[in-house]
């Protein structure tokens, strides 16, 4: 306290007093034995700190020594003689410790952490008492550590000449985690304590980090290999999960934050990576045949955590494929083949939202593998999925409501995607539509004109040109036939008791049927007679041919047990109208009598005579129709419903048309590679061999052989459209 | 039998599309005038041997030679020759310079109905494959432009290959391995 206060007097007063400070007179001097006495007051209450007693004097007292002392420039040696006297008491703890070596580990540690704790009470009391000392002497001395830092400094110091004691510290922590980690519950206080004395005495990176790592990789090694041979994949995966959860909460319990990463690194490597190989050749095709969204959305994470995403699309790319080549290649079961095809992809694309987090590039992956494996097998797929939707577009199929055709549509559209011959499907699809439309067999013409127009946005309005067109004509015809219904012609000039519909067909949007021949009862020839000519005499100049293996027929049949209707095809109709004058028949006189080639006429009798209605009667009986048979007109024929169809052969896909459908594709096929490399050696007017190849597998859309190609290509010298370069044959040249 | 007057001529044409084509298109006349085509003229050719004697000629005097040979042999307003007119053919031209001969005429008679004629590529071809490749295929390239009939013919003599080799293995087994270790049998 400084003993005197300098207050000015107030100005402008008169003959104003003056205050005079004067120093003392004789400077104040110490009692003699001021250090050493203090000294020893301070001394006996450190020692009585360190001993756990009370202190004789009050703090405040202390307080008073230690700065009285600082005052007298003292502090230095304060300083020397506090740090002397602490490194005593340090020294003897730390070697009553070194006597408790053979305490085991664990019993071990709560010694070790009371000396921890009786030392940071006791160096807190003692820096309360050199409170001055602290705040003075040792922030302006560089040298000089604060009073805690200097304890912890003697600690570590101390523990550093007994490296056995802090070796046989760390090692009952290591005990005490692997216990935890073994499924004991230990006393997490006590770890995070001594944690946090290593961490003070900056000894815990070197002495307990690098041990521990070391054990956590050894345990965590040991535990992955057993646990792969004894337990199942998903049980395998929810263990790395949890236990990467158990240690990242113990690194937020009780260990040092910054053993985090290398810690969950341990576990990651030794739990996850090294076994990762297995565990996706192991587990992964079984989870996604099991459909265990959950386990493989476990095995994303970690695959993610250990950086394997690769590895792991690869297998999942594998999965896929053999999945789906499996599926595509079972040629008994290929009637369901598209079916499966869409549960597998509404499998794999559940999987793909719900375990793999919409991953981009696995995305990518699983439409590759469906790419690859759904053009294996040339042109099956193509055909299979036309003909899935022709089922669900027909009438009498039990697809389900608007909304579920559309949601089916979209979803088969996702395949027929994926299909490099598109050529075929368009062919199939277009025999399949033409007969929908044809027989009036179509569910609902709001559904197949989406279809169209999702193809045309799929593929373009080239791909859809001629479906279109065929629904123009089936509007148009619809229009004909009304005005041909007010006609004069219809209503004076048909034979009686005959109504007719007529289709006229563009003939290029249309698939090509074969002109079948067979000759008409005079009706129909006449009514036809009738209809050609009230439409040419509207459209003058046009051809009009008739399909008559497209032709349906409602004919009333009286049977000697009541009247019935029969729906037929054409064919049928004549069949049978040959019955009207005569009872009996051969195969012989309907053939001579019908004109209708042989095979379609066994294939018309079968269905009247050994189908499920039979309206003839076939001698001798059987399933098959032989030359020598002889038909009758069925007397006893009963049936419950008065209308009959029996025209169902004609929607039916017989073997040759499947056969020349193909063959048509595969010739379209063959022009379209001649005008490809027509087209490029045009521009080009020189090519290699190579070049050229490559350059029209690139313009053609469809699967093509390197063979097929080189064929069209000798096709085309051999047409001199080309010639081989006379100095290197390997070159084409384009012949102007 | 004027002929051959013109072969030495055809030897020596430059090899320019048009001059070749209008050339041969001349000499194509001359031997249907003479009433030679097809097989007869083969004949004709084969009783001429010694007088052309083209076994002699140079690589590039007999790749024009074996071209205009297409020419005369072919039936008249066709675009082919008739495989056996074919086959006699080679075997009467390139005996000495084509080695896989042989196999080649194997792979013909193997190949049966499903081939009836041979056209002007193909008979290139063959002469062009004579020329270049090795005998043991090691510098064919499947990739390239041959004809499907070469990469078939390619195909044809090294699956026959490997079964041979196959029966030599098994041939050779058993004596190799007596012969090696004849004490302890």
């Amino acid at each position: 306290m400084s003993p005197t206060t300098a207050t000015k007097p107030s100005t402008g007063g008169n003959g104003s007093k003056k205050l005079v400070i004067k120093p003392l007179k004789a400077k104040p001097t110490l009692p003699e034995n001021f250090e050493e006495a203090t000294w020893s007051k301070l001394q006996e209450a450190i020692q009585a700190v360190h001993g756990k007693k009370r202190v004789s004097t009050s703090l405040e007292e202390l307080y008073m020594a230690v700065q009285d002392m600082c005052m007298h420039k003292m502090a230095d040696k304060l300083y020397i003689k506090l740090q002397q006297e602490c490194d005593a008491h340090i020294k003897v703890q730390v070697e009553a410790l070194q006597t408790m070596l053979q305490l085991d580990a664990v019993a071990f540690l709560d010694r070790v952490d009371v000396m921890w704790r009786d030392h940071c009470s006791q160096m807190l009391t003692i820096r309360q008492i050199f409170l001055y000392l602290d705040r003075t002497h040792v922030l302006a001395t560089t040298t000089a550590k604060s009073l805690f830092d200097m304890g912890l400094q003697l600690l570590g110091r101390h523990l550093q000449e007994k490296p056995q004691v802090q070796l046989h510290a760390v090692q009952g922590l290591l005990t005490l985690v692997e216990r935890e980690r073994k499924g004991e519950s230990v006393d997490r206080v006590l770890v995070q304590n001594l944690v946090r004395m290593l961490g003070s005495l900056g000894t815990y990176l070197e002495a307990f980090q690098k041990p521990f790592l070391e054990d956590s990789h050894r345990f965590y090694q040991v535990e992955g290999v057993a646990l792969m041979s004894e337990i199942l994949v998903p049980e395998y995966l929810l263990h790395c999960e949890k236990r990467l959860s158990e240690e990242f909460e113990r690194c937020t319990q009780y260990l040092d934050l910054s053993t985090r990463r290398p810690l969950i690194q341990a576990v990651e490597k030794q739990l996850v990576a090294e076994h990762l190989p297995a565990i996706l050749e192991r587990g992964l095709a079984a989870l996604m045949d099991a459909n265990r969204v959950e386990d493989v959305a476990r095995l994303y994470v970690l695959s993610t955590r250990v950086g394997a995403l690769d590895a792991m699309r690869a297998v999942f790319k594998d999965y896929v494929r053999s999945t789906g080549l499996r599926l595509v290649k079972d040629e008994d079961k290929d009637k369901e083949m598209v079916e499966r095809l869409l549960e597998l992809k509404s499998r794999l694309d559940e999987v793909l939202q719900k375990s793999l987090q919409r991953n981009e590039s696995f995305s990518n992956s699983l439409k590759e593998a469906f790419e690859s494996f759904i053009n294996q097998r040339q042109n099956k797929p193509a055909e299979l999925i036309a003909k899935f939707i022709d089922g669900r577009m027909r009438s009498g199929s039990k697809a389900g409501s608007e909304e579920e055709i559309e949601a089916m549509l979209d979803r088969v559209l996702v395949l027929f995607r994926y299909i490099q011959g598109k050529d075929v499907f368009e062919a199939f699809y277009k025999k399949d539509l033409a007969k929908r439309l044809l027989m009036g067999k179509s569910a609902s013409i709001d559904a197949e004109k989406s279809m169209i127009s999702k193809l045309k946005a799929e593929c373009g309005s080239q791909f859809t040109n001629k479906l279109e067109g065929m629904f123009k004509d089936t509007e148009l015809s619809a229009d004909v036939m009304n005005a041909f219904r007010q006609s004069t012609h219809f209503n004076l000039r048909l034979p009686p008791g005959i109504d007719m519909s007529v289709s006229v067909l563009t003939a290029g949007f249309w698939p090509t049927y074969p002109v079948m021949e067979s000759s008409l009862p005079q009706e129909l020839d006449k009514s036809m007679e009738v209809f050609k000519d009230f439409y040419l005499k509207k459209y003058s100049g046009r051809r009009l041919v008739w399909h008559s293996s497209l032709g349906t027929c409602v004919i009333r049949a009286q049977f000697p047990k009541g009247v019935k209707e029969l729906s037929v095809s054409l064919f049928q109709a004549v069949v049978l109208m040959l019955f009207n004058d005569v009872d009996d028949l051969s195969l012989a006189d309907i053939q001579t009598q019908s004109g209708i080639e042989d095979k379609e006429l066994k294939r018309t009798l079968q269905s009247l005579a050994c189908g499920k209605v039979r309206v003839l009667v076939k001698d001798p009986k059987g399933r098959d129709v032989d030359d020598k048979d002889t038909f009758s007109f069925n007397q006893d024929f009963t049936e419950k419903l008065y209308r009959i169809k029996i025209n169902a052969i004609q929607m039916k896909e017989t073997e040759e048309e499947n056969k020349k459908t193909n063959d048509q594709v595969l010739q379209d096929r063959q022009y379209q590679i001649d005008a490809a490399v027509v087209r490029i050696m045009k521009t080009r007017k020189q090519l290699s061999h190579k070049l050229l190849v490559a350059e029209a597998l690139q313009q053609l859309k469809f699967p093509l052989k390197a063979a097929d190609l080189k064929k069209r290509i000798e096709s085309l010298i051999d047409r001199e459209y080309l010639a081989r370069d006379s100095s290197d044959q390997n070159i084409y040249n384009y012949l102007a | 039998m004027n002929i051959f007057s013109e072969v030495p001529e055809i030897q020596t044409l430059d090899m320019t599309r048009e001059s070749v084509r209008k050339r041969i298109s001349t000499l194509e006349e001359h031997w249907q005038s003479c009433g030679l085509n097809g097989h007869s003229s083969l004949q004709a050719l084969s009783d001429l041997k010694a007088h052309i004697r083209w076994e002699a000629m140079s690589p590039d005097q007999f790749y024009k030679f074996y071209r205009y040979v297409f020419h005369i042999c072919k039936e008249s307003k066709k675009k082919h020759i008739k495989l056996p007119t074919a086959l006699a053919a080679w075997q009467l031209l390139l005996p000495g310079r084509f080695r896989l001969l042989d196999r080649w005429c194997d792979f013909i008679v193997h190949k049966g109905k499903s081939l009836l004629v041979i056209n002007e590529d193909q008979w290139w071809q063959v002469v062009d494959f004579s020329r270049t490749i090795h005998e043991d295929l090691s510098n064919f390239d499947p990739s390239g432009a041959w004809t499907v009939l070469i990469d078939e013919f390619v195909e044809f003599v090294r699956t026959q290959h490997s079964a041979t080799a196959m029966i030599h293995f098994t041939k050779d087994g058993d004596p190799f391995s007596s012969s090696q270790y004849p004490e302890t049998s």
